[in-house]
């Protein structure tokens, strides 16, 4: 494991446990309910997860649209991280994405970096984003005018991993109500899971909301990756270490890209870079900070 | 042009927050679960 993926693996641990850190909850079988959870955290984190500090921001944006009230709220938190972020949130936050890599590193078996089907299958997210995640929350509504999180009631995995196995672990009263729904969402997150260990992150890859949501921002984002036209030599070394099968050279802003870094730490030339974007006024354009990790080594 | 796009939008989401915050904030939000949401548990 290189330097940059260590770095990254700790940053995943550390940020996913901070951000679940309510240690009472897990004990007592409920949910915080503190200040703290008037923020949204960046990555897929459950509400209802016993620990969770924050609330996630795609459940936030369901509800909103389901109770029509607070969108502006839960949208500012999805601008914020997309445009500060990308999907750099993806990469380096999101505890669903810890989970599903280190799953993925279960030596069983053939490991793939996509599914057959893949360019129809990419598109599944942008599907359950507008329906499951905007259009029945908005439009399915009882006689109150109220409609539901259809994501997160039928689909979200992280719900079920952080909220629906815990809770009714240590809360007698929920455990009593399992029913069918419980069981399909544990299904699903099964399933996820399985194919985690032979697919790198097919949830992110195939379903994911948010991912779709904030892989939508890469290409505007303040944080980004930049290649050096002129250091570049085609070489492919980025396109053959991205887990996510992408041609970093061609676009290294693409919606897929998780920004996972693996790209800057192999190529040779130091032509791929990351970081904060500086807006330049008097010049009118835009500067991008970091070395690279290459370039670090060799002390140029 | 990109890289203004991108600070353009945070500056946004600022002015989104603060003014969705002096609607409600995420009592707005999640007003049907204010305990727990038990559609994401799998009970709704």
């Amino acid at each position: 494991m290189s330097a940059l993926a260590e770095k990254r693996t700790i940053v995943q641990i550390l940020w996913s446990a901070l951000s679940n850190g309510y240690l009472a909850g897990f004990r007592q079988g409920r949910v915080y309910d503190g200040p703290l959870k008037s923020f949204c955290v960046p990555g897929l984190n459950c509400y209802s997860c016993p620990g969770a500090l924050g609330a996630c921001p795609l459940g936030s944006l369901q509800s909103s649209l389901a109770t029509k009230s607070g969108i502006v709220y839960a949208v500012g938190w999805l601008f914020l991280f997309g445009a500060a972020l990308g999907r750099l949130v993806c990469g380096w936050l999101c505890p669903f994405g810890l989970v599903q890599e280190a799953l993925h590193r279960i030596p069983l078996g053939k490991k793939w970096k996509k599914l057959p089907g893949d360019k129809i299958l990419v598109w599944l997210k942008y599907l359950l984003l507008i329906i499951f995640v905007i259009l029945l929350p908005l439009f399915a509504v009882d006689a109150f005018g109220l409609g539901t999180t259809w994501f997160c009631k039928y689909v979200c995995p992280q719900g079920t991993l952080e909220a629906g196995i815990p809770l009714p672990l240590a809360n007698s009263a929920l455990r009593s109500s399992l029913g069918f729904l419980y069981h399909w969402k544990l299904s699903i997150l099964i399933a996820v899971a399985a194919l985690s260990v032979f697919v790198y992150r097919p949830f992110c890859r195939y379903l994911c909301p948010l991912g779709a949501i904030y892989g939508q921002f890469n290409r505007i984002s303040v944080y980004r990756y930049r290649v050096d036209e002129k250091t570049c030599i085609h070489c492919d070394a980025c396109t053959k270490a991205c887990p996510m099968d992408l041609s970093v050279y061609k676009n290294p802003n693409q919606s897929l890209c998780i920004r996972c870094g693996r790209c800057k730490a192999v190529c040779p030339t130091g032509a791929v870079t990351s970081g904060w974007t500086v807006w330049d006024g008097k010049k009118g354009k835009a500067l991008v900070s970091h070395a690279h990790p290459a370039r670090n080594r060799e002390g140029r | 042009m990109k890289r203004g796009i991108g600070y353009g939008i945070v500056a946004l989401a600022v002015v989104m927050l603060f003014v969705g915050a002096h609607l409600g904030g995420m009592d707005a939000v999640w007003q049907k679960a204010s305990v727990i949401c038990l559609e994401c548990v799998g009970l709704g």
